[in-house]
């Protein structure tokens, strides 16, 4: 047993359930009472042996049979120790109130209202407990209960804020949505007040609505500013304009179909995406991936690591005020895009990883294709050094803008460019290596201050080891099959299907019902461009997913926005969207 | 290093830095014309899209002008989000033999994933390098097996020969594929 696990017990006796390390990887699972949730979190955080400062997620899983219906997961991470502990607690369907522990991580607060929202499970003391991804007044229910249909309740045509456009319009709306005698009431005001009446000076903070509809804010994303004068004083980010229930999706779907769904998660980098959620799948089926597919895998992710950045660089450098940076940074993008096209036929969109390996091999043209890049890259690199490393319109505009000290990143559960901006050299690739990022050399870019100038010093520098772990992996890359050799779980190749009867056997069973996976919960994370991205699966032993949950970083990055804009001029809340790297339809899922 | 620091903020130093690699790029462009645009006038020029693309989806001929396909229904299974309906019938008077009576795909719903290429055990599926299929109606948008015939002939003219061939294992597919084994006597 692992020491931590018995000292957990040792000290909550009564409170600790069970302690178990669960599955091929031994994870650290431990049971304990609803009730004894925040003196346990407290003790986890606090000691120095356990460190858990980080709460990378909470979900809750449902299981309608059981007596206690609805298990909320903590998962926790130590970025000092470097473990991981996945504390469950169970709370019962006629009363399924836990605890908050937002006293003791900052970033449980938008994690414990995506729960409450979307299974129904109340946080006592939490502090602003409202639905977050679903519109405040919905009233259909929690969608990640198992009682509720996957098509949703209601048609959209009976939904009541939609048009519809079989039946006349109504008087009131045909007339104007505003009556007449409300039409400009200022100039009324200004009209009825007498003539000698001095201008009162007015001194209220003024409620400002940002978006959905603003084009920096990189998707469909709404925040209310509460302003003195141009200083924010309060920001509430309202989520979920994207929301599309992937997560409910994916149960109905096998594990083979939910690949394309991940590509549209987080669109700009659907390669990241696609691997961490591959992953996820084969550490719950234990299979080992080919050493060639490892490495075609690490550089196809470092690929789309490098296409993200630029991205991010032309958008926030396009959103300050540059517009010369985004063309360029999008030229180098389209290179690498067209090599993703000729790799696996799209560009966005790309469906390339398999579970076991990937789908197609590189061929020698690609590989000089991007030799060829990565020669002329850091040339590229140096012209937007050249426009902005020391631009002072850049420089005013970034530094010292969003400040967040690394504990506050931490307890908020930051991850990405925006932890390590702050300091903290935390990344998944050199904390749990995987893929071969074990097998190069590569370092991990730290900033200083914390501030949005730090975050982007530390992209520009994570490319540029990008292109270091590709050039390396493209030597070492060996030969060998692309995909594991297991017919249970993989589909045999083609020209296997049609001479082979135990081939053609196979190829159906998994393409008609899918593969079954052992009883299990599983969570893997890998970095991605914007941070932790994690999968956690529950597995009943059926070939569909019984859960499946999206560790967004855009979303918990959302979770700091009110810590990080307060004090800051409108204007920089432009600048705060840009350096989270937000991309919405990963936040909203 | 201030007197350094002092005529480099009066002289917008860094700002002519950045304007140098512009202006560069400028001359190299417009005067001395040595420089590629990067950008196509794209509804008159077109990139030439590499034969791995995945575009519309087309259903396939032999090159006796029978159709691949076998209706055995892997493609509607395997797609992610339903867009393929397949019916199919026995071959008349050959009663072991199946082929799709009426395939239907509704491309409005379609991810162009490729899964159902990737299912279809006789290659009777394949993804054209064709894209610009924006519809006014998007009811045009649900395709038959005729329109799906026709992408696949305008986009694969070459056809791959049917082999009449009974493999002992597999009864009666029609098979096409390259390197199969010889039939044993």
């Amino acid at each position: 047993m692992n020491p931590l696990l018995t000292k957990l017990k040792d000290r909550f006796p009564d409170a600790v359930l069970a302690v178990r390390e669960e599955g091929p990887y031994k994870d650290l699972v431990a049971q304990v009472k609803p009730s004894a949730l925040p003196a346990i979190a407290r003790f986890l955080h606090d000691d120095p042996e356990t460190a858990f400062d980080m709460l990378s997620d909470i979900l809750s899983v449902d299981y309608p049979e059981d007596e206690d219906r609805f298990e909320v997961i903590y998962q926790l991470k130590s970025l000092p120790r470097n473990h991981r502990l996945r504390l469950k607690a169970r709370v019962p369907e006629d009363n399924p109130t836990i605890p908050t522990v937002t006293s003791v991580w900052k970033g449980a607060n938008f994690l414990e209202r995506e729960v409450y929202d979307l299974m129904g499970i109340t946080f006592a003391g939490h502090p602003d407990l409202r639905r977050i991804l679903l519109p405040e007044d919905y009233e259909e229910g929690h969608p990640l209960r198992k009682d509720f249909p996957a098509e949703g309740r209601g048609w959209r045509s009976t939904f009541p804020f939609l048009p519809r456009l079989d039946e006349p319009a109504s008087p009131a709306v045909a007339a104007g949505e505003i009556p007449e005698e409300q039409h400009r009431p200022f100039l009324k005001e200004a009209e009825g007040l007498p003539e000698d009446a001095q201008p009162v000076r007015r001194q209220e903070e003024l409620l400002l609505n940002m978006g959905p509809q603003h084009p920096a804010t990189h998707g469909v994303l709404r925040v209310v500013l509460e302003l003195e004068g141009e200083r924010i004083v309060k920001a509430t980010p309202d989520l979920g304009y994207l929301h599309r229930g992937v997560e409910k999706l994916c149960e109905g779907l096998t594990y083979q179909q939910i690949i394309p769904h991940t590509d549209r998660l987080d669109y700009v980098c659907s390669m990241t995406n696609n691997y961490a959620y591959v992953r996820a799948v084969e550490k719950l089926l234990n299979i080992t991936v080919p050493p060639r597919a490892e490495y075609i895998r690490t550089i196809v992710a470092e690929m789309q690591r490098i296409i993200g950045h630029l991205f991010w660089l032309g958008t926030q450098a396009l959103d300050i005020g540059a517009m010369t940076v985004f063309f360029w940074t999008f030229r180098e993008r389209e290179v690498l895009l067209d090599l993703f096209e000729k790799l696996c036929g799209a560009r966005l969109t790309l469906n390339y990883y398999r579970i076991g390996g990937v789908d197609s091999d590189f061929t020698p043209d690609l590989v000089q294709r991007l030799h060829a890049f990565l020669d002329t890259f850091p040339d590229h690199l140096r012209e937007y050094d050249d426009l902005l490393l020391t631009n002072r319109i850049w420089l005013a505009r970034t530094k010292n803008i969003a400040v967040i000290s690394a504990e506050d990143a931490i307890n908020f559960g930051c991850t990405g460019p925006v932890l390590r901006g702050s300091g903290v050299a935390y990344d998944v690739r050199k904390a749990e290596p995987y893929g071969a990022y074990d097998k190069v050399e590569w370092e991990v870019p730290i900033g200083k201050n914390g501030d949005t100038y730090d975050r982007y010093w530390v992209r520009l520098e994570e490319m540029r080891q990008s292109a270091k772990i590709i050039r390396q992996c493209l030597q070492l890359l060996p030969d060998g099959p692309i995909i594991a050799d297991v017919p249970q779980v993989i589909p045999p190749p083609k020209q296997k299907v049609m001479r082979d009867m135990e081939s053609l056997i196979h190829h159906f069973i998994i393409f008609t019902q899918g593969f079954k996976p052992p009883k299990g919960e599983t969570y893997c994370a890998s970095e991605a461009p914007k941070g932790e991205l994690g999968f956690f699966i529950v597995s009943d032993g059926e070939p569909k997913p019984y859960r499946l949950k999206i560790r967004s970083p855009s979303f918990v990055h959302l979770g700091a926005f009110d810590h990080m804009a307060r004090g800051y001029l409108i204007a920089d809340t432009v600048t705060i969207f840009g350096t989270y790297d937000i991309v919405m339809g990963e936040c909203d899922r | 290093m201030a007197v350094a620091q002092w005529v480099k903020t009066l002289t917008f130093y860094e700002i002519l830095v950045g304007m140098k690699a512009t202006i560069t790029v400028l001359i190299q462009r417009i005067i001395l014309r040595n420089r590629k645009a990067i950008t196509l006038q794209y509804p008159h020029e077109k990139r030439e899209l590499p034969g791995t693309y995945r575009g519309m989806i087309a259903l396939l001929r032999y090159d006796d002008g029978t159709d691949k396909c076998v209706g055995c229904d892997l493609c509607e299974s395997a797609c992610p989000s339903r867009v393929i309906t397949v019916i199919s019938s026995e071959v008349e008077g050959e009663p072991m033999k199946r082929y799709a009576k009426e395939y239907y795909m509704d491309m409005t719903r379609c991810l162009f994933c490729g899964l159902c290429v990737q299912a279809c055990p006789v290659d009777a599926l394949a993804m054209t390098t064709e894209y610009e299929w924006a519809k006014y109606n998007k009811r045009d948008l649900r395709l038959n097996k005729e329109q799906l015939l026709a992408l696949g002939d305008r986009n694969f003219p070459v056809r791959e020969k049917k082999l009449e061939f009974q493999h002992p294992n597999v009864a009666y597919f029609n098979i096409g594929h390259k390197n199969l084994p010889p039939k044993e006597s």
